[in-house]
């Protein structure tokens, strides 16, 4: 099979779910473009006031209006997704990059040390993350830095788990005994079958992982102890838009759509990447 | 000296722990493996047989180090392998080799069937140019009867008895005196079987492969082995010439073995006698006292349940473990 060929079945696999696979993609790709070129794409400042402004209704020069400050929304959306990408992106990226590695040490050794990973993973999955989050994130203070660490620790505990039974199972899995048998170096089993055979787990997961800490960053920012005002988050939008819901809905509505499709569309893809990366499925669809 | 036996295995035991809770409390221990000796000779084939669970796949996986032995001893061209350093024992860990009972399970899904092998083929550290790596892996592939195109497949591009071939040819590329065949055709269709085994035939005729060849099919066995060990519970019960398997069957435990096979000539059908094992087989954690088969035999005497019976080695060729198999066979003559 030639790459061309390859590349062509995993398009038809990951678009197999049809329209809805491609408007996933296609929200993502709406979603990547308004926080990369948010500056380019509107006219104001995310935090100008300006309270002649104040409750506008939507019109030609602000198309969703602006809230109690003046600011204008569609401004403050874009800004938004800047936020979100930056901190769920960096923070899944950092958990299930330390998750594939403590989970790997856990699984492959197998000795003292793993049973103290194993440990701490148990230790911390007895708290609801959500506690966790909240909890560290206001020891380490209301800064996007903050929320990476609190978001990235909070879910470090399902990666090392998901990686430690990757780990256990292909360990075991004949085509790595057979490895084992033919004197074939362990830093080369674990570089050339193990990682890339745990990959697509840890891929599919890490993706629909972006969207549940979009979703969980939101929240914080909701209930007031993620990023600080006056930067722009979806979470903290919706936190000071709801208590004008019945007279100007869209404060509201518009970033807690704009979480809905975001979350949704993460989701969707990570499903059909699944389908896309794994060899047993490839071709079946 | 050609008739010294290339490997013997002399009271090998493989016992594992049950484990309870976070404090890893011992709960008992699983005797998968209790007291298994066997030797066999350069070129020829020893078969297992024995019910799943039995321990045969231990037996092997002990033999290659891959779970370690409580106990017994392990000789490859007379050196002690269990007691090898692990330096010593990467030195001649390539000569044995096996085969594996599930085709899917046994080839890396990510794999090209030609990287597979090459893989274990270049792990020997010996330098080669990239056209002699291709060349040998080609030739390999030619060997157990596919073509060189079969090279740029992935396993889920393959049948089962192809995959089995991948398999077979990935453990010649160790250039191995051993290989133990672990079930290598109970999960292929019978016509595929055939195949396979005459394939394994072929390659022991040309390289002079010696094969521990492990199944529960006695018909394939008798047909590949030189020589049998019925396996029960862990234990050896009986061993024989594979001729005299279906001819001279001694133990109880074989008897019943041979007679569940369905006949096709009608009249010895109705007249032979069946033995009817009843029960389920014992589970290796709570091993029955005395004769590990004695609630399921039929012929099962008071002594069975409260003494262990040893072999019997009247005839050095056809040790048995049993207490009355003397008597029994005088019942059958009759
Ligand atoms: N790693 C292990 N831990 C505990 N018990 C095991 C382990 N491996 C095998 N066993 C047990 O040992 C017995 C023999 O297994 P196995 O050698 O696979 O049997 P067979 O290959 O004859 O079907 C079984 O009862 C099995 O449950
Ligand atoms: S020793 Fe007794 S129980 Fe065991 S096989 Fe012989 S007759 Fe049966
Ligand atoms: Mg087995």
């Amino acid at each position: 099979m030639t790459r061309k060929d390859k590349i062509k079945q995993f398009k038809t696999t990951f678009f197999s779910r049809g329209i809805i696979s491609y408007l996933a993609v296609g929200f993502i790709a709406l979603f990547l473009i308004a926080a990369i070129f948010a500056p380019i794409l509107t006219p104001y400042k995310p935090n100008d006031m300006n309270l002649r402004n104040s409750l506008a209704t939507p019109s030609i020069k602000h198309l969703l209006g602006c809230d109690l400050h003046g600011r204008d929304v569609v401004t403050r959306l874009l800004y938004g997704a800047r936020v979100s990408l930056v901190v769920s992106v960096f923070s899944c990226d950092i958990g299930v990059m330390m998750g594939m590695a403590l989970g790997l040490i856990a699984g492959y050794t197998n000795g003292p040390l793993s049973t103290i990973i194993m440990r701490y993973v148990d230790v911390q999955l007895a708290i609801p993350p959500m506690l966790f989050t909240i909890t560290i994130g206001i020891l380490v203070g209301h800064s996007i830095l903050g929320l990476i660490f609190a978001l990235s620790f909070g879910m470090l505990p399902s990666y090392i788990r998901l990686m430690y039974g990757l780990v256990l199972s292909l360990k075991q899995s004949d085509y790595i005994t057979a490895l084992k048998f033919a004197n074939v170096k362990t830093s080369k089993i674990i570089v050339r079958h193990l990682l890339p055979n745990a990959f697509p787990t840890m891929m599919v997961t890490f993706t629909m992982n972006l969207g549940g800490t979009i979703m969980l960053e939101s929240t914080l920012s909701f209930l007031g102890i993620g990023i600080q005002q006056p930067t722009a988050t979806w979470g903290s939008m919706v936190a000071d838009g709801y208590q004008y819901i019945f007279d100007r809905p869209m404060l509201a509505f518009a970033p807690g759509l704009c979480l809905l499709l975001v979350v949704l569309a993460f989701n969707i893809a990570g499903d059909s990447l699944r389908d896309a990366i794994d060899p047993r499925l490839r071709g079946k669809l | 000296m050609k008739n010294d036996p290339i490997i013997k295995v002399e009271d090998l035991k493989v016992h594992f722990g049950l484990t309870k809770g976070i404090a890893r409390k011992r709960i008992g221990t699983v005797k998968a493996v209790d007291g298994v000796s066997f030797s066999v000779e350069h070129g020829k084939t020893i078969g297992i047989v024995g019910e799943s669970g039995c321990g045969k796949t231990t037996t092997g996986k002990a033999i290659l180090r891959m779970v370690s032995a409580s106990g017994g001893k392990v000789y490859f061209h007379n050196q002690d392998v269990l007691s090898m350093k692990r330096k010593e024992h990467d030195k001649i860990k390539r000569k044995i080799q096996m085969i594996f009972q599930d085709p899917y399970g046994s080839l890396d899904p990510r794999q090209s069937a030609f990287s597979i092998i090459k893989e274990v083929l270049v792990a020997d550290g010996k330098k080669r140019s990239a056209e002699e790596v291709t060349k040998e892996v080609n030739e390999l592939l030619v060997m157990v009867g596919l073509s060189e195109e079969m090279g740029e497949r992935f396993p889920h591009e393959l049948s089962g008895g192809q995959r089995q071939r991948i398999g077979i040819a990935r453990a010649l590329a160790c250039h191995p005196e051993v290989i133990i065949c672990d079930e290598p055709v109970s999960a292929l269709d019978v016509s595929i079987q055939a195949q396979i085994i005459n394939l394994l035939e072929k390659l022991q005729r040309e390289l002079g492969l010696t094969y521990i060849f492990v199944a529960h099919d006695l018909a394939v066995v008798r047909h590949i082995a030189d020589y049998v060990c019925i396996m029960y519970l862990g234990n050896i019960v009986e061993m024989m010439d594979s001729d005299e398997m279906f001819t001279k069957p001694l133990h109880p435990y074989t008897k019943a073995l041979i007679s569940a096979i369905p006949v096709v000539d009608y009249h010895l059908e109705k007249t032979r006698k069946r033995i009817e094992l009843e029960g389920e087989i014992p589970s290796p954690i709570n091993r029955p006292t005395g004769c590990p088969f004695h609630p399921r035999c039929p012929y099962a005497k008071e002594r069975c349940s409260k003494e262990v019976p040893v072999m019997d080695n009247t005839d050095p060729k056809h040790p048995v473990c049993c207490f009355y198999y003397k008597d029994l066979n005088k019942e059958t003559n009759n």
